[in-house]
């Protein structure tokens, strides 16, 4: 009975825990844009993400280390500091992204403006990551981040026309009021918000923090290939509410208070006041292992002691690593940059580095000397080298296409 | 091999330059009677933001949105009306029909602010009721959704 409960809160936790900002902006977008014509990437980034994940606890449950340790011994200390410098940078714009989003989502709930809750929001983040445990802040988040199933409900709530939106789903291709470099460039933006690099990172370096051995891995298999699935389908929900609602409305998404209109529509302020609940917890969430992140790559390759589980006063630089990131991220935020906006680069430049840490990660977990007998079998490679050729392919094009497009607009 | 090599790259990138002018010297400057997309564009994100107002307005009066929410939505809105007057009064026409479409744009955009101010009154508490700003809205609406498609067919 324990044991059931531990897995089933391990994959609630997990479909609460899927969605961040990038998400919760991306698919809004491309929702109110394209309708659900790149829903199919929301699926070839939830498998990615799910054999991204699953390689990457499996690789820290086995070995023992977690990602930045093992990329620096494979890489050597200069290829991985080349790796270091841009996933950092990623997970700090990621981070602004998301302290941003905390604001935006409590504007809602108060009027306030979010440059006053720019600040509150990263002391609340630092306070969490001083004071709580690791499993406490980790399953309170994806539970209350729950509530954002509100996006499915209200799609049935809102009636639509079941028929189109199966038709916009498969038939993957630009509408006519959009060009192919725009379409590429937001499956680009997509695919970065399902596969952020910071996931990885928290998800390995979690796993050192709460002890994972090989009799986890079951445990682990199950909150990624059924809670990554599960909240996959509320990334499609997202996009679903913002096509039925505004893609007629000729009403392009730009803003979180649009986000939260369908919900609205459908469900009232009932609904709404769920929607916005949810959006701070992912938000913050998000938040949490984004600051968490910037700790674990930078104390894991510099060989500094981090971790949760260790007292502060032992690991002070790692927890001084996360709150200069967090001061950052207050920095840019002050300077009145939109969040938004800043969401939408960071699932782009996610897409970027991405390369960086799936590629070592699959070198390791194909190794025997680190993975003893738990090394990729056939079926995980091939899946595992089709999703490199996805993913170098898509870190490639993701600049120039933001050029060409001018960031999509 | 190593000079046929070279001369072929700076051939190539010749090419790719000329090409690339060539396609600068096409569009709006070289057809007067096309309507400048910027402008189209400028009216989309306008209609964007009447839109998601007249939504706004309209689950605020149902009582289906919160007054905090209506507001940040219309201030939102507000934002995005205001971007789209930027990239009008910062454009510069190159003819005097341009000049005309750009002015008739700037009008009707005009209209949209001061409907999504309305809003955003009535919303607060301030003046106005939802028959008042709903029809300013829809007046909004009609006269960009009817200057984008006039717009659009010249070009």
């Amino acid at each position: 009975m324990k044991r059931l409960f531990a897995v089933a809160l391990g994959i609630l936790t997990a479909i609460g825990g899927f969605l961040d900002i990038g998400d919760l902006v991306t698919n809004a977008v491309v929702g109110s844009r394209f309708g659900l014509s790149l829903a199919w990437v929301v699926v070839v980034g939830v498998v990615g993400i799910c054999l991204f994940a699953q390689m990457s606890g499996r690789v820290a449950a086995v070995s023992g280390r977690a990602t930045f340790e093992i990329i620096r011994e494979r890489l050597g200390p200069r290829a991985a500091g080349a790796n270091l410098a841009a996933s950092f940078a990623v997970n700090l714009l990621t981070l602004t992204a998301e302290v941003g989003g905390i604001a935006l989502a409590l504007q809602l709930a108060s009027s306030v403006e979010p440059r006053l809750w720019i600040p509150v929001a990263a002391f609340a983040v630092w306070l969490v990551i001083w004071r709580t445990k690791f499993s406490v802040m980790e399953n309170v988040t994806g539970l209350v981040g729950l509530t954002l199933v509100v996006f499915a409900v209200a799609v049935f709530l809102l009636g639509p026309d079941w028929g189109e939106l199966a038709q916009q789903a498969l038939r993957p291709a630009a509408p006519a009021s959009e060009g192919p470099a725009v379409y590429w460039y937001y499956a680009i933006a997509l695919f970065g918000a399902a596969m952020t690099p910071y996931e990885v990172f928290f998800f390995s370096s979690g796993a050192r923090e709460e002890r994972w051995t090989r009799r986890d891995l079951a445990q682990s298999r199950a909150n990624v290939l059924v809670g990554f699935p599960l909240g996959g389908i509320l990334s499609v929900a997202i996009a679903a509410c913002a096509a039925i609602v505004f893609l007629p409305r000729g009403v392009e998404v730009s803003s979180l208070s649009q986000i939260v209109l369908p919900v609205a529509l459908a469900g009232g302020k009932l609904a709404l006041a769920l929607v916005i609940v949810g959006i701070v917890a992912a938000t913050f969430g998000a938040a949490l292992e984004t600051a968490l992140s910037s700790g674990y790559t930078l104390a894991q390759y510099l060989g500094w002691p981090w971790g949760k589980f260790r007292r502060p006063a032992r690991a002070a630089r790692f927890h001084l690593t996360m709150i200069v990131a967090l001061l950052v991220a207050v920095a840019v935020l002050m300077t009145s940059v939109d969040p938004i906006a800043v969401t939408e680069f960071s699932v782009v430049f996610s897409a970027v580095a991405l390369p960086l840490t799936y590629l070592p990660i699959l070198v390791v977990a194909n190794d025997p000397e680190y993975m003893g007998d738990a090394v990729n079998g056939r079926v995980t490679n091939a899946l595992a080298l089709v999703y490199l050729v996805v993913i170098l392919a898509a870190s490639l094009a993701a600049i120039p296409l933001m050029i060409a497009t001018g960031a999509g607009s | 091999m190593i000079h046929r090599g070279v001369r072929a790259t700076r051939v190539a990138a010749a090419t790719v330059l000329v090409t690339a002018l060539a396609g600068c010297s096409l569009g709006p400057a070289s057809a007067p009677d096309a309507a400048d997309p910027r402008l189209v564009d400028a009216l989309d994100e306008a209609t964007s933001a009447v839109g998601t107002a007249t939504l706004a307005a309209d689950l605020l009066d149902e009582g289906r949105l919160t007054a905090t929410v209506a507001d940040t939505a219309l201030l939102d809105a507000l934002r995005v009306v205001g971007e789209a007057d930027d990239a009008l009064t910062t454009l510069v026409p190159p003819d005097p029909s341009a000049a005309q479409h750009r002015d008739e744009a700037l009008r009707a955009v005009g209209t949209a602010t001061d409907a999504v101010v309305a809003a955003r009154g009535w919303a607060n508490g301030v003046e106005g009721d939802h028959a008042v700003v709903s029809a300013g809205l829809d007046g909004a609406a009609s006269a960009l959704d009817a200057l984008t498609t006039r717009l659009e067919g010249s070009s």
